[in-house]
């Protein structure tokens, strides 16, 4: 028996230890890249159904957080092309190219001494699928802008460009709501 | 160095920027404290969105709320359109058979026609007659013990709620309570394992069963003697023995020779009886047959495309099928139903001959046959469709449901305002109802006959019916109800709202599926829907508010 055989036998034992230590944060990426619970829960099942088909090619010298939240990125990301909602999806509009003239930002710590997390949140899940997909995978997967080049199957330019656009939008949606809260 | 765009320093706070070009933009905020400063606000942005995103949990995915809310929506949502789309089809089909004239062999078969549906209720009248105080004593007395056996349950749940698996314990005991019937032995025979299921179980000429027995294999030969009832589920069954109890036979071909006490209720493709039979023979078959040396000790009631009786019955003989051929003799009356009749000279008729055909030639009575009775042949008339809008009866029968459902409305939102939350304002919602309805509708009334055959689950088998067909007719005024609140503007919960849309609502309703042509169909989508609708929030309700408002939310 080679190290291969045996570490596939051991990674099949400790499958059910995989799913309860990964299981929620996959969970938490598909519920944020898809928008919904419903859809997380199936998309997450699927996710560890290919995790143990693909058990073999995983190579441990890498966390093994990192490959499966590789796996549950590309499986969202692939059903968010397939939902056809959008069919531009992650295909940048030249019209929305950058324009460094553009508002001065006042970054997020700014607008947001006091406020936190739910808002933020439901700012990030109101935003358009193609600038939430790169925050997610940016700010909750931790992926450079190469990982999320990949994942998403476009230029590291428009990674840099889409994430750039969506913070200022998050931003923009935040100040609103901001002056509606506030007196 | 010029000062870097706001591009180039959300990439720099990103940590993403090429080793040389950071180098020069820190060098470059030594000397720019506008660009430093906004470097760090930069930066923390970054850190505030990880912050956010990482480590506060926006869903909460309990495994086992994962687990359990699967079947709630997930998954019956996706299944709810194809489920919905058979129910469509399903219902046109219907509607295209009603309208062609089958021929006269698969006339039995037509569950909508006069030899179909409206003959079984005929035969459930006469078997009600006979047995039906025995039957309504039983039933009122096991409903009534479900009824109890409900509120005790659901006293119990309310108090422990939050345990499932006490809840879960004693729902099970409750069932049991109410399917646990007094009953004598029962003794279950199986093929030999070598043989498996397709094995033959043969009871011996000398050999007697001292109870019940009950036999599931390919081939049933019994020639030895059973002391209680013989149920059989077998292809070939062949009772040449005696039987003391009743012989309930499903099968492909059922030969009854010997001799049986009690009744015999066969459903097969062929029954043939041609022993002594104490008391009645009730039979669902394609063939029927009675033979010369049968001799039965009071009514046979046949239901069959081919029914030949040479031998003895010794009351009525009750029969719907397409062919009746009699050369026997027959103690009391011979009341047919079919299309044809055929009384040779060899028959006796101890008194009337009542026939119901469609066509008068179709009798053949031979004039040396003996009739002691009166013989009445009647024709079957066809309906005439649109005369019923001409008559009053019908719109006070309208009338008469409009009330009904009215009142039976208030007391349902009455009892379970949660009702009034059916899950109908979305697309999405409407399709799963639908589905959910569908199922239910369908499946219900097989599990009631799966219930039903295993003996024991009989009470229960009838009581899951009553509820199907109490949930089947308030399924549309939960429909109802909401169609008035919408059109009403769904504004304040008052008493007088609810009646008010509940009246509205209905009355649309019960216009509806009175058009014609297209009422057929509108009245089985909006019982779907509103089916579903029903037991998905009697489910959610069940389940607490707390998920309830999990799964709106994530359906909305």
């Amino acid at each position: 028996m080679n190290a291969t055989a045996e570490l596939s036998m051991s990674t099949e034992l400790d499958l059910t230890d995989i799913y309860h230590d990964h299981h929620r944060r996959v969970f938490n990426l598909c519920a944020y890249l898809l928008n919904s619970g419903d859809a997380a829960e199936d998309a997450a099942q699927e996710v560890f159904m290919r995790v143990q088909r693909k058990i073999d090619t995983y190579n441990p010298e890498f966390p093994l957080s990192n490959w499966i939240l590789k796996i549950a990125s590309n499986y969202c990301v692939d059903l968010l092309r397939k939902r056809g909602k959008e069919k531009r999806l992650f295909v940048l509009d030249t019209s929305e190219s950058l324009d460094p003239s553009s508002d001065k930002p006042s970054p997020l710590r700014d607008i947001l001494t006091s406020e936190k997390g739910n808002r933020i949140r439901r700012a990030i899940a109101s935003l358009n699928e193609r600038f939430r997909t790169p925050l997610i995978l940016a700010f909750f997967n931790d992926f450079t802008y190469d990982e999320i080049a990949e994942t998403m199957g476009i230029p590291r330019n428009t990674v840099a460009t889409l994430l750039f656009r969506g913070k200022q939008q998050l931003r923009e949606k935040l100040k609103k709501e901001n002056y509606h809260d506030l007196p | 160095m010029i000062c870097p765009d706001d591009f180039t320093l959300s990439q720099y706070a990103d940590g993403e920027l090429p080793e040389d070009e950071a180098g020069k933009l820190a060098a470059h905020f030594e000397v720019c404290a506008v660009c430093r400063k906004r470097a760090l606000a930069f930066e923390a942005e970054t850190r505030l969105l990880a912050e956010s995103l990482q480590e506060i949990e926006l869903w909460e995915p309990e495994p086992e709320t994962v687990r359990r809310k699967i079947p709630g929506t997930a998954w019956i949502s996706r299944l709810a359109f194809p489920l919905f789309a058979i129910a469509v089809l399903l219902r046109s089909g219907i509607d295209f058979i009603l309208d062609k004239e089958l021929p006269p062999v698969l006339d039995w078969l037509h569950p909508f026609s006069l030899s179909g549906f409206l003959n079984l209720i005929a035969t459930g009248f006469f078997y009600f007659l006979e047995k039906g105080r025995g039957i309504m004593t039983a039933l009122v007395n096991e409903v009534s013990a479900a009824v109890l056996s409900l509120l005790i349950l659901g006293l119990l749940v309310v108090m422990i709620r939050r345990t499932r698996i006490i809840t879960a314990a004693i729902s099970l005991s409750a069932m049991l309570l109410v399917a646990i019937v007094p009953g004598h032995a029962v003794e279950i025979r199986k093929p030999q394992k070598e043989e498996g299921i397709l094995g033959s179980v043969s009871i011996p000429a000398g050999e007697t069963i001292d109870d019940s027995l009950v036999v599931f294999a390919d081939s049933v030969d019994v020639r030895g003697t059973v002391t209680g009832d013989l149920i059989t589920f077998a292809r070939r069954i062949n009772v040449a023995g005696a039987v003391q109890g009743n012989v309930i036979t499903f099968g492909q071909n059922v030969d009854v020779r010997g001799k049986v006490d009690g009744d015999i209720i066969g459903f097969a493709q062929t029954i043939r009886a041609d022993g002594e039979v104490g008391k009645n023979l009730w039979a669902f078959a394609q063939n029927i047959a009675i033979d010369p040396d049968g001799k039965l000790g009071q009514n046979a009631t046949m239901f069959a495309t081919y029914i030949t009786v040479d031998g003895n019955v010794g009351k009525d003989i009750t029969a719907f099928g397409a062919f009746h051929d009699i050369s026997g003799t027959v103690g009391r009356d011979l009341n047919i139903r079919g299309e044809r009749l055929s009384v040779h000279d060899t028959s006796v008729i101890g008194r009337d001959l009542n026939a119901w055909v469609k066509l008068e030639k179709n009798v053949q009575i031979d004039p040396s046959a003996t009739i002691q009775g009166a013989t009445k042949v009647e024709l079957m008339k066809k309906e005439e469709g649109a005369s019923r809008y001409m008559k009053i009866g019908f719109y006070f029968r309208q009338l008469l449901r409009i009330v009904g459902a009215f009142l039976a409305g208030l007391l349902l939102f009455w009892l379970l305002p949660g009702l009034k939350r059916a899950p109908l304002s979305s697309g999405r919602g409407l399709l799963a109802s639908g589905g959910i309805g569908f199922l239910a509708a369908v499946a219900t009334p097989i599990a009631g006959v799966i219930l039903a055959i295993t003996v024991i689950g009989l009470p229960l088998a009838l009581v899951t019916l009553a509820f199907w067909l109490l949930a089947l007719y308030l399924s549309k005024i939960v429909i109802g109800r909401y169609i008035g609140s919408t059109l009403l503007g769904n504004g304040n919960d008052t008493v007088g709202s609810t009646a008010l849309s509940l009246l509205i609502g209905i009355t649309i309703i019960v216009v509806a599926i009175n058009l014609p042509f297209i009422g057929g169909i509108l009245n089985i989508l909006l019982m779907l829907i509103g089916l579903g609708a029903f037991l998905i929030t009697a489910y959610r309700m069940f389940r607490g508010r707390n998920e309830t408002e999990q799964i709106q939310e994530s359906a909305s």
